[in-house]
Parts: C-alpha cells; structure tokens; sequence
C-alpha cells in the first residue's frame, strides 16, 4: 500500500514538473522599456558644462542588454514629432558623453529584470561652440547578439528615446522670432466676407492655428486663446498648451487635449466678435486676431424653408 | 407675400446680427477641459484645473538670474503635467516564429505594442527591418511583399495582400494609434522598409497624452514552391519616440 502511494505520488511529481516546464518553456520573451525624463530643455552659455540624469527602467520579465546612443533629428510634423536617421551624424554629437563609470555610449550594458539605471548625460559646451540650438534624442535600444538558429522568422527589437533640446546662447532666454499663423475656423463651417468669417452660433467650433519660429532658437507657446466681444469681454478663455517650436519649423497650437480649440458658441451669441491668441513667453510674443460674426444661420435656413414649402 | 418675408428675414436677421447688443461679461469662463480661474482676464499668473490635471501657469521672466550666475537653465520633462511619468514601451513578443513554412499557404504571427506617454505631448512608433527574410549563413531571401497585383503596396501605404499565389513578407497593423485609414482591415499589408536604404516607418502614432495605447502588429508570409528550403531570419526594430 505504501508503495503504491510513493508510486502515484512519484507520477504526479512527474507530471507536475513536466507541465511546469512545458508552461515555462512557451512563455513569450518580452520587453518593457521606460525613460525619465521624455524631454530635456537645456539653455547654456559656450565655454560651460552641465549633467542631466536619465532614468531607464527594465520592465521585461528577464534581463536585458541595452545600449544606448545619441542620434541628432529634425522636426518631422506641425506635431512636434522628431525625424530620426539612426544612420545621422554631426561634429557637435562630441560635446555629449556619458559620466557613468560601466556605461557608455554605443557600449553594451545589462539591466535587470525590474531594474532601473541612470545615464548620467554630460553636456560640454566648447567656449568657440557656434551659438544656436542642437536637436538630438539619445536612444536606448535592447541589444542582441545573434538570433536562435531555430527561430523561422524575425527577432524584434525595441528602441525608446528621450529628446535634448539644446540652445547655446549668451542669453538666458534667447531672443526667437515667433509668428501665429493661419488662425481659423473648421473647414467648411464659415462664411468669409471680405476679412469677416461668418459662424453659425448653434454650431460647435473648431479653431486652429500654428505657430511659426523663424528665429534661430527654440520658442515656447505659453498663452491664451480667447473669443471676445470686445477686448473688456471676453466670453471664452483657454489656455494655449505649452510647447516648444523648435527653431525655423512651425507647430500646431492646441490646448491640452486636442491639437485644436473647441468651441461652442450660445444661442444669444449673435453679432461680430474677435478670436484671439496671445503668447507671451520668456524669450516670444506673439499675437494674431481673427474677427467673426455669429449669426443664426441654421434657423434661418430652417425659417425660410418652412416659409417655401408653405 | 412669400416673396417678401424672403427678402424681410434676411435684412432682419442682418441688421440683428450686426448691431446686436453687447453679450453680457464673462465672470465664469470655462472651457471642455479646464475651469480657469484668473484674477484678470488678461494673460498672467494663474492655477487652472480639470479633474485629470492640474496646470501651472508661468508667464513671465524667470531663470535670468540663474543663468547670469551658472551659466545654464535646465527644464527637464513638460512643464504643464505633474508629476512627471516616464515614456513607456512594450513589445509582448520578441520571437515572431513562422515554423514550417508551407508554399502557398501564408503563414502568420503577432505581437502586441504598446505605449504609455506618461507627460509627453505625443509619440510615434516606427518599424525598421535590417535585412529581408533571409536563409541563414546564405543570401537567398523571401522577398518583402508587393501585395495583390491589382493593389501594390509600399513602405508607407498599406493595401490588400489576399491572394496566396502573391509571396512575400509584410505585416499589417490594427487597434489604438493606428492610422485606420492606411490599415483599412486585416487584409491590408505593407512590407518593412530596409536599414540602410529606407528611413523607418510609422506604424502608431498620436499628437496628445497616450495611456497604455496598444495595437497588434500581425506579420504574414507566404512562399512559393521554388523558395530554396532553409530557416530564413531577420531583424526588425521597432523605435518608440516622444514628441517634444
């Protein structure tokens, strides 16, 4: 009796493991991936030095070998979204380097699974450097040394990336040349008049506008979109999201929750009114005025079809 | 009579619209996401609201006596969002594993990415692949899909991939962030584009704050009978980056 219980409890050890194996054998290799900060804006005089720290987190399920490198870009979109060429070079990529003692540049390094490190960025300014802004996004890319010979198919990698936003400058806050441009109402929603818009005052809105820096320096779009009956009166005020406009590109202006200022006039909002936005930031002014009417258009149209078909 | 209300209602509604009387002032100013509370309505100083964020507002000269003294001003992550948050992203799968390919028959695999912004403005995904499917310690590959003949595909726009008499490799993407337009349904495939030839291409994306925004990514690929039998391999990256 006793043997046979040493026997069922040996096969149910067995099977146990086996399905323990089995389980541990199909489960699917991961990557998470973290960075802290997502953005760096550094305003620094020539002939200075300063160091920035990164996060990276290992949110993967098992170890990972990481490396990680700093690629210049440009501005890809009125979104803010940078072009990268991991393939883009440039002479200034030398002012970077990382002050980690195991941790450099285009150098395996491993994190654990769970795990976080710091790369601490260092930023030197040469005191000749050219003044003017630098664009780079240092990119930490999971790094494998070959693929299993018995994989079919592809290997994936991940890439995760913080954006530096540099502006050498003798100025703290560098003098920009910032333009609002083309402020409007939604497409197809408007009447234009000679320099009247003509808006239906039942219908929601959406206005949008962008945001040109023709300077050499980053500006920023610290402001406030604003309807007005008349300067005293404002009868809509929304803050205009804070961005950053890299130097000659253009952004788009929005709030933060869309790339777009909603608004929905009232019924008894009838007559001319002002759509306006104000930016005021450290280093940039800007300001444009578009004017509009409300009127009740769809009523209107109601009221003189139900006149017709009389 | 109809004629005349025609061209009365017009001139009325006109000459109300024009000299209508001035709105009354606007002492509660709100907005879909925020409620602004402003000592004066002119730009300056202020704390808004909603019930995801808190916004500080800062409008003014700051930081000059700081870089008089150091010689540098840092601003590190967004200055509208606390508490700062890192950019996270995940690939659920490292290993997409075709097994025996069969001609003629495709062949499928997926994996899920996703993204969480944490403070940024926005991100991209992008996808780039070193090499096509290649058989290993050889150069013979499976080429990267056209798609159907009647609807060719490229590196940046998707198109129908149903014919099993079509080979190649490509890869089709579906659920948040994905440009839905492109990706119209799950027939619509685009081959990845080439490391040192092509730039990467985006396969998500979205202007404002992402919280764990996922799309599943589906590779396809189909040979013919003439492919030379081999395990065939290949790299492809994927580059998440913020927008700044």
């Amino acid at each position: 009796m006793k043997k046979i219980s040493l026997i069922i409890l040996a096969i149910i050890i067995s099977l146990y493991s086996l399905l323990y194996i089995h389980v541990k054998n199909v489960q699917a290799i991961n990557i998470g991936l973290g960075i802290h900060p997502a953005l760096v804006k550094v305003v620094i005089r020539p002939g200075k030095n300063i160091t920035q720290v990164i996060k990276i987190d290992n949110r993967s399920t098992d170890n990972k070998t990481l490396v990680a490198r700093l690629v210049p870009f440009t501005s890809a979109d009125d979104f803010g979204n940078p072009n990268i060429d991991p393939r883009t070079t440039a002479p200034w990529l030398e002012y970077f380097s990382l002050a980690n003692s195991k941790i450099q540049f285009d150098q395996p390094f491993e994190l654990k699974a769970g795990q976080s490190d710091q790369l601490i960025l260092s930023i030197s300014i040469p005191a000749e450097a050219p003044l003017g802004d630098l664009y780079a996004t240092l990119l930490v890319t999971s790094y494998a040394t070959g693929i299993d010979n018995q994989l079919q198919g592809s290997a994936l990698s991940a890439t995760i990336g913080s954006n530096l936003l540099i502006s050498v400058s003798t100025q703290g806050a560098p003098s920009t040349i910032l333009k609002i441009t083309d402020l409007l109402p939604e497409e197809g929603k408007y009447l234009k008049i000679g320099d009247y818009y003509f808006l239906d005052n039942i219908t929601p809105l959406y206005f949008t506008a962008l945001a040109k820096n023709e300077g050499e320096f980053t500006a920023e779009t610290k402001g406030v979109f604003r309807i007005e009956r008349n300067e005293q009166n404002p009868i809509e005020l929304q803050s205009v999201l804070p961005q950053y406009v890299l130097a000659k590109s253009q952004r788009r202006l929005g709030t933060i929750s869309d790339s777009k200022f909603f608004f929905t006039p009232g019924f008894s909002m009838i007559g001319p009114h002002a759509v306006r936005i104000d930016i005021r930031s450290e280093n940039s002014n800007a300001s444009t005025k578009i004017d509009v009417i409300f009127f009740p258009g769809k009523i209107l149209i109601g009221i003189i079809a139900a006149i017709i078909s009389k | 009579m109809k004629l005349q209300y025609l061209i009365l209602f017009p001139i009325l509604v006109f000459i109300f619209t024009i000299f209508a009387p001035n709105t009354s002032d606007a002492d509660f100013l709100f907005s879909p996401s925020f409620n602004i509370n402003f000592s004066t309505v002119n730009i300056g100083g202020g704390q808004l609201s909603s019930p995801s964020f808190g916004l500080g507002v800062t409008i003014g000269q700051t930081a000059q006596g700081q870089f008089g003294e150091t010689g540098f001003i840092v601003k590190a992550g967004f200055q509208y969002i606390h508490p700062l948050d890192s950019f996270t992203f995940t690939i659920s799968n490292l290993d997409i594993n075709f097994g025996s390919l069969v001609p003629g028959t495709p062949s499928t695999g997926t994996t899920i990415l996703s993204v969480t912004t944490g403070s940024a403005f926005g991100y991209a995904v992008k996808t780039i692949a070193d090499h096509p499917l290649r058989i290993i310690n050889g150069v013979t590959t499976i080429p990267n899909t056209t798609c159907d003949l009647a609807t060719p595909c490229t590196i940046t726009d998707a198109a129908v991939w149903a014919d099993n008499a079509r080979y190649g490799f490509g890869y089709n993407m579906a659920g948040d962030d994905v440009d839905t337009a492109d990706f119209v349904n799950s027939t619509y495939f685009r081959p990845f584009p080439m490391q040192g030839v092509d730039t990467p291409a985006i396969v998500m994306s979205r202007p404002g704050v992402a919280t764990d925004s996922s799309a599943t990514s589906t590779y396809k690929v189909n040979v013919s009978g003439a492919q030379a039998a081999g395990t065939y391999q290949n790299n492809i990256q994927y580059i998440a980056i913020p927008a700044f």
